[in-house]
């Protein structure tokens, strides 16, 4: 064959491998996944019960606006409130109820209120506050482990992995094993690249919480959502949808799975189920990263105009977030970087991010908008301690991928890249797009 | 008594809000980019309330003994929280002999509770070994409550109930906090007392009661009780030392220890510093009479300006012979709502209807009169078994049933 048309032949095979492989999930996915979960049932929202309960608290703190007790429960309705459906409203009436009630009586007395004022500031973000008020809480509520779970959730926020893991050994030993230790067992299990081990803990998890005469809905929808999340880590797309209709069928419309399940079905090559879901998604929450998301796969179908609307959305959603830049910080950075846009402010964002968040995402984080401000050895450096943990995840090995590649290390950086893809062939539609790209060029 | 009933935040319940609310031009979202596992858990079950310990006002020749756990239910949370823990042991130690060492106990537990509508079957373990079952109270979202089920044991006479009740326990916990604020500030200002409001008005808690004929105590004269007609009561909650997670539940291995114990009203909450809380929990009557806590009872009562004399009165009650409650059984308790008598009350055992916030304070002052001016439930207890007053139930918006 002449040069030239092996050339085009060559260009073409590799497009129509980019095609194909769209569709490599089905393969890849022979759902390896060893993990067993009991078939999901709807639970019922026990709305009205929880109707008559916020009247009843609203009422009493009118007629005894000292009623720090009923500020404490208020408080707790909020936060769960938040945990369905992502509106920051609930975390502001969480906060002011949680303050009111310390108003009334001080923390050493109180602790629902240093409960309720640790949980929201993890929600938004503060992962240092919420480390120390809940090891406050746990100096004077010692014999139970709910203060250590919010400790742990601060603790790898942060970055610090050792500590979270020696205290949820300790608790378990001394407090005893519950669904709440498990699930965090399970986040740094996968943190540290044993993602098969954290499917089978967060598994038994489910099992155990559905044995409950009275379970809550919300909570066994995020278990198995999170069952879903992590085997999508791992590759396994058919297990990730099949988890996110388990969820779905648990809790309908619950929005962290129809975002779970728009990314699976992306993954699987079903662009259009995928923008459907991811448009029910953001109807229910315009969560920034599902409205990045639904943008991608706008672009990737051509519907440009569509894209672009949904990436100014995300702007804006994470610049006017009343909450502001302190929850949005990363998912901007990265939105920014993963396209090509201002460069400079996403290196600030992460930089400022990574200042007190120093967990490995963080790291990942700043290294990738460092590549992309020309700042390679930074870069370097950092992705190195984004890795440190061994954490099986394609991003990683992509954003290192790409970055070795800058540094002109072009083996190492084919190593990384074909990792990423032989994880994960779709982690991300676009990006392993570029990632393949990249291989073919080296 | 001081009892600030560790005021957790539930997480539990799915809800839907009534008040208006008014979104923003921009959706404001919380990001999940960081892991949010629920931080629920079922660790309320073992947060002991009070100890009740008098006799049945109706027939002397029996001895009340209840314990209140788990409280702050909400009327609309009813279903949701008013079961018992299947891995959680209540226990009463019954102490004869006058000194710390318990002498008997009675043990309850529940199975699982399988649906909200059907009871639990308590197993009961008497002294001496007699043993009977008894279903629990079933709570209900209805406007009126059901009836309390009351199982009497043929064999041993013992009467049995278990269920959610109006919380007995009547105190008003700002008005203290700031009180004791404004003594550890060097200018204690009894006027924060009057604002005088029940914090546990309008809410609910669980309760185990029993009946017990005296003669079941066999109690025999000994130099701690000479006239054999002392009882003392503590409670305790307690969960095996060792729990396994598997995929057919959380299971309890192991030995039982204690999680909360409850005797006197106060001692624990208020006196022991919050440091040395998990400290008081898991340690023994004995050891309250070795004077493990001695140090900081003298410590806080003598910051809240108690002189030697009258904390060697509190001391003697709480912990010179155990915290236990201390019922005189010949004293005769007579009256509605499970006694009313001055002659009964505490310290000697505790009557629902005893204002034991004003008796400690009595002697926290130097035996001035100190009170917090809540001096009764918010609603009327019974004048028969189980005297615990029935849970309030849910009602029309407008009308939460405080009536504090």
């Amino acid at each position: 064959m002449k040069r030239r048309e092996k050339e085009i032949t060559g260009i073409f095979a590799i497009a129509l491998l980019a095609v194909v492989c769209n569709a490599c999930g089905v393969w890849n996915a022979s759902s390896k996944e060893t993990a067993t979960v009991p078939a999901a049932t709807p639970i019922p929202a026990d709305a009205d019960s929880a109707e008559t309960t916020i009247r009843f608290l609203e009422d009493k703190v009118k007629r005894d606006p000292e009623d720090f007790v009923a500020y404490n429960k208020l408080a707790g309705y909020y936060l769960q409130r938040l945990r369905e459906t992502g509106s920051t409203d609930y975390l502001d009436l969480a906060s002011r109820a949680a303050k009111a009630s310390l108003a009334i009586v001080p923390q050493d007395m109180n602790a629902g209120a240093l409960s309720a004022t640790a949980q929201v500031e993890l929600a938004s973000h503060d992962f240092r506050s919420a480390r120390d008020h809940a090891e406050a809480l746990a100096r004077i509520e010692s014999n139970k482990t709910y203060p250590y779970l919010i400790i742990v959730d601060a603790l790898i926020e942060l970055g610090d992995y050792d500590k979270a893991t020696s205290i949820v050994s300790k608790v378990e030993r001394s407090l005893g094993a519950s669904v709440g230790l498990e699930t965090r067992k399970a986040r740094l299990a996968a943190l540290k690249g044993q993602t098969d081990a954290s499917m089978e803990t967060l598994s038994v998890a489910v099992s155990a919480a559905l044995t409950d005469a009275n379970p809550q809905r919300e909570n066994v929808a995020w278990l198995r959502w999170q069952l879903g999340e992590t085997a999508f880590l791992a590759g396994d797309y058919q297990a990730a949808e099949r988890h996110s209709r388990d969820s779905l069928i648990t809790f309908p419309d619950y929005y962290r799975a129809l975002g779970l399940l728009g990314k699976s079905l992306a993954a699987r090559g079903d662009i259009p189920s995928a923008i459907e879901q991811y448009e029910r998604a953001v109807a229910k929450v315009p969560d920034a990263v599902f409205i990045a998301a639904l943008g991608d796969l706008y672009k990737l179908a051509g519907r440009e105009k569509e894209a672009a609307s949904q990436y100014a959305l995300v702007e804006q959603i994470a610049r006017l977030g009343k909450s502001g830049g302190a929850i949005y910080n990363r998912q901007l950075a990265l939105f920014y970087a993963d396209h090509d846009m201002k460069a400079d402010e996403a290196y600030a964002l992460a930089k400022k991010e990574y200042e007190t968040r120093r967990d490995i995402y963080g790291a990942d984080t700043l290294a990738w908008a460092a590549l992309k401000a020309g700042k390679i050895e930074e870069a370097q450096s950092l992705i190195k301690e984004a890795l440190k943990m061994g954490t099986r995840d394609a991003k990683l090995f992509y954003h290192a991928g790409m970055i070795h590649r800058a540094a002109g290390d072009s083996r190492t950086a084919k190593d990384y890249l074909e990792r990423a893809l032989r994880l994960s062939p779709v982690f991300d539609p676009l990006q392993a797009i570029i990632a393949r790209r990249a291989i073919e060029e080296l | 008594m001081f009892r600030f009933r560790k005021t957790i935040a539930p997480v539990a319940a799915v809800l839907t809000l009534t008040l208006a609310m008014a979104l923003a031009p921009a959706p404001q979202i919380k990001a999940s980019d960081h892991g949010d596992a629920p931080i629920n858990s079922n660790d309320q079950a073992i947060d002991q309330g009070d100890t009740y310990a008098f006799l049945d006002p109706n027939d002397n020749s029996k001895v009340i003994i209840a314990l209140t756990v788990r409280g702050f239910i909400v009327p609309g949370e009813a279903v949701n929280f008013g079961f018992f823990d299947s891995r959680v042991r209540y226990r009463f130690e019954i102490e004869t002999t006058g000194d710390a060492r318990p002498d008997q106990s009675i043990n309850i537990t529940f199975p699982e509770r399988t649906s909200p509508t059907t009871p639990q079957m308590a197993t009961v373990e008497l002294p001496f070994g007699q043993v009977f079952t008894a279903p629990t109270t079933l709570p209900t979202l209805a406007g009126t409550p059901n009836p309390p089920t009351i199982t009497t044991d043929a064999a041993s006479g013992v009467a049995f109930f278990a269920g959610e009740v109006d919380d007995p326990f009547f105190f008003d916990i700002p008005g203290f906090a700031r009180f004791r604020a404004s003594v550890l500030a060097g200018a204690p200002d009894p006027t924060q007392f009057n604002r005088g409001r029940d914090s546990f008005s309008g809410y609910n808690i669980l309760a185990i009661a029993l009946s017990i004929p005296a003669s079941l105590f066999r109690l025999q004269r000994t130099s701690g009780n000479p006239d054999a007609n002392v009882i003392g009561v503590q409670s305790l909650t307690q969960r095996r030392e060792e729990t396994i997670i598997t995929r057919a539940g959380i299971v309890g291995v192991g030995k039982f220890r204690t999680l909360d114990r409850s005797g006197n009203p106060g001692l624990n909450a208020l006196v022991i510093p919050f440091g040395r809380k998990d400290e008081y929990n898991f340690a023994t009557p004995l050891d309250d009479s070795r004077g493990q806590f001695a140090g900081d009872i003298v410590a806080t009562l003598g910051a809240l300006g108690t002189n030697a004399t009258n904390i060697g009165i509190l001391a003697s009650v709480y912990v010179a012979r155990g915290d236990y409650l201390r019922l005189n059984i010949s004293v005769p308790n007579t009256g509605t709502g499970g006694g009313s008598n001055p002659e009964a009350a505490f310290p000697n055992g505790r009557r629902l209807g005893d204002d034991i916030v004003d008796t400690f304070l009595f002697f926290v002052a130097n035996q001035n009169v100190l009170r917090d001016n809540v001096n009764s439930n918010d609603v009327p207890f019974r004048d028969t078994f189980p005297f615990l007053a029935p849970p309030q139930q849910p009602r029309a918006s407008g009308d939460d049933n405080t009536r504090n």
